[in-house]
């Protein structure tokens, strides 16, 4: 059981203009693993900023985050980097993959951390998106809403109470949409985890306990 | 070990400026070493402290047939040792005092040595290596005796080998025997005992302290002595050529082949020393450049090294897979250096056999460590920046 608490917080970039009627910037929320959460953000509102500072990679922001209790502020990078390994994964809207290398490294490479799967696995978890005779080709070869299945094969290549999405199906039909919520919903299950969903817009991805409005 | 890491980490890198500098590392060290040996192969023809000192000079007047004939005297005055010491580059001028009266020793089996001899006397602190038994006064039936190296090899391999019965005899037994010392003067002859307390390097002569040497002539022989045939002068630097000018000026002759050892000495040591510098200099100089390398080969890294971190990766532990293949690349120059110092060595002293056939080119252990402490210091230099810039890289914005 994990929980996440953004205690008043205003990111710099948006001090000036955050909506007084957001949900998040400025008040007191708390996530809990286990639970569910659509965040609604429309452009500009602040929606990878929210993603990135929750997973520790921007720090620019007033106010206090607390990671089960502790102030984030006064984490060392080693302390995010075992909280990225254990506790926390991230879909991110620009992939960020490595593109000289092929899908299957980059799975790899965060799968490695904790040898949370076996390859055996990942090929299962890979077949279940249609994605799995794309592993041994380069991301540079692979088109975008392959590399967006990739980029959800290694954020679910860990343990983790919380799996944040920032807008992780943007590039994929239906159909493909469908498959990766399935797996998404499985491995959260399992490991009683948190979706925290950033999107556009309203969706009904997944059963969603709590809906907030940046 | 996560050989896709080490793909990531390491697989982009071009290595053609490291493989530079880890050669120029290899010269440097190569350069550094060789001169330490060089220097430990002849720390003991440099130090001041022995015959080939450089601070000590034995003179006297060249003997002509005028002198053969006694029209004219090789002996000095003590004017003209007053006008010595005053000269600027001497700093201090004492004159040998000589036996004034016939001196013989003799010993009876293994050694069945009789030998007239002389004897002579500088104050002590002249003198190198004064043992604390070279002391006499009035009324010691013992003379202490201080004997040249020179002439102890004269009597070891000159005068050993060719009178029968005459033994080799290493110092230290010829240091526990006493000889019969046998004084016959104007005056009266008198019988005392001998014993040789130790060697000098710098006076090539038997050395008697100078106590006994006044009494002896005073009570024995003709008395105290007016001039002087020897003077033992301390300078500054006997290859001074103004020394050398003043010397000639006054018709003065030095042991020549101390001159020409100081003056070598002087520029061995230079040689030695701007060898020395340039060997570290290239050493300091590659480490600079090495750091560089770090730095460009993170900073190649930087978009990798940054989605590592974010994707759970310690910093330690992108530190240490980017500080093992330093420390890897290390152990290449160490090889080499190792494999080519003694065929270096060899090949110097083969050089230097020419001019010195009985040189034989120790590879001391200090110098095989030599390479050893300088590659740690580079791996310690590269784990200090490597850490910096590994840190500053990762988590900049």
């Amino acid at each position: 059981m994990s929980e996440i608490v953004l205690n008043k917080i205003i990111p710099h970039p948006i001090r000036e203009n955050f909506s007084p009627i957001s949900d998040v910037w400025g008040k007191e929320i708390s996530f809990q693993s286990g639970t569910h959460y659509h965040v609604c953000a429309p452009s500009g509102t602040g929606k990878t900023t929210l993603s990135h500072i929750l997973y520790g990679l921007r720090h620019d922001y007033d106010g206090t985050l607390l990671n089960n209790g502790k102030v984030a502020k006064d984490w060392k990078p080693d302390d995010w980097s075992v909280y990225r390994q254990q506790t926390i994964s991230i879909i991110y809207q620009d992939l960020k993959l490595l593109e000289e290398y092929t899908a299957l490294e980059n799975i790899q490479i965060k799968n490695r951390l904790t040898n949370f799967f076996s390859e055996k696995e990942i090929v299962e978890n890979a077949e279940k998106l249609g994605v799995s005779y794309l592993l041994n080709k380069s991301c540079k070869t692979i088109s975008r809403g392959e590399r967006q299945r990739i980029s959800i094969l290694r954020a679910l290549s860990q343990p983790f109470h919380f799996l944040i999405l920032d807008e992780a199906f943007s590039h994929l039909d239906e159909g493909n949409t469908k498959k990766a919520i399935a797996l998404i919903n499985d491995i959260c299950d399992k490991n009683k985890a948190s979706v925290i969903s950033c999107n556009l817009f309203e969706d009904a991805h997944f059963n969603y306990q709590q809906k907030l409005k940046l | 070990m996560n050989k896709l890491l080490v793909k990531i980490l390491w697989g982009k890198q071009s290595y053609f400026q490291l493989v530079l500098t880890l050669l120029a590392l290899v010269v440097g060290v190569l350069v550094m070493a060789i001169t330490f040996n060089l220097y430990l192969n002849f720390k003991e023809v440099l130090s001041d402290n022995d015959a080939f000192s450089n601070n000590y000079l034995v003179i006297n007047k060249s003997v002509g047939y005028l002198n053969t004939f006694g029209l004219t005297s090789t002996s000095f005055k003590a004017e003209e040792i007053e006008d010595i010491k005053n000269s600027k580059k001497v700093k201090g001028a004492v004159p040998f005092i000589a036996n004034q009266f016939d001196v013989a020793i003799r010993k009876g089996a293994p050694f069945n040595f009789y030998s007239e001899l002389f004897v002579e006397g500088v104050p002590r602190n002249f003198i190198d290596n004064v043992p604390n038994e070279f002391r006499w006064q009035e009324g010691d039936a013992e003379v202490p005796v201080i004997l040249s190296n020179e002439m102890y090899n004269l009597l070891s391999f000159g005068y050993s080998p060719t009178k029968t019965g005459f033994p080799q005899v290493p110092k230290s037994a010829l240091m526990s025997t006493d000889f019969d010392l046998e004084l016959r003067g104007v005056q009266k002859d008198v019988k005392m005992k001998t014993r040789i307390v130790g060697f000098s390097d710098r006076v090539n002569s038997i050395l008697v302290p100078l106590e006994f040497l006044k009494w002896a002539n005073k009570n024995i022989g003709r008395g105290a002595q007016n001039d002087f045939s020897r003077v033992l002068l301390e300078v500054e630097d006997a290859a001074d050529h103004q020394l050398q000018e003043f010397l000639d000026a006054k018709g003065y002759v030095a042991n020549k082949d101390k001159l020409l050892a100081g003056s070598g000495k002087s520029k061995i040591k230079l040689f030695l020393s701007v060898l020395g510098l340039i060997g570290g200099l290239i050493v300091i100089l590659t480490l600079n450049t090495l750091v560089m390398n770090i730095q460009l080969l993170i900073s190649k890294a930087k978009a990798e090294l940054k989605m590592l971190f974010s994707l759970g990766y310690r910093l330690n532990t992108l530190f240490s897979y980017m500080f093992y293949g330093f420390v890897v690349m290390q152990l290449f120059p160490l090889i080499i250096i190792y494999a080519i110092l003694p065929f270096l060595n060899a090949s110097i002293q083969q050089g230097l056999n020419e001019f010195m056939p009985n040189l034989q080119m120790t590879l001391f252990t200090e110098v095989l460590a030599l390479p050893i402490a300088v590659l740690v210091l580079s791996v310690l230099v590269m784990a200090v920046f490597l850490k910096r810039f590994l840190r500053l890289s990762v988590l900049s914005d």
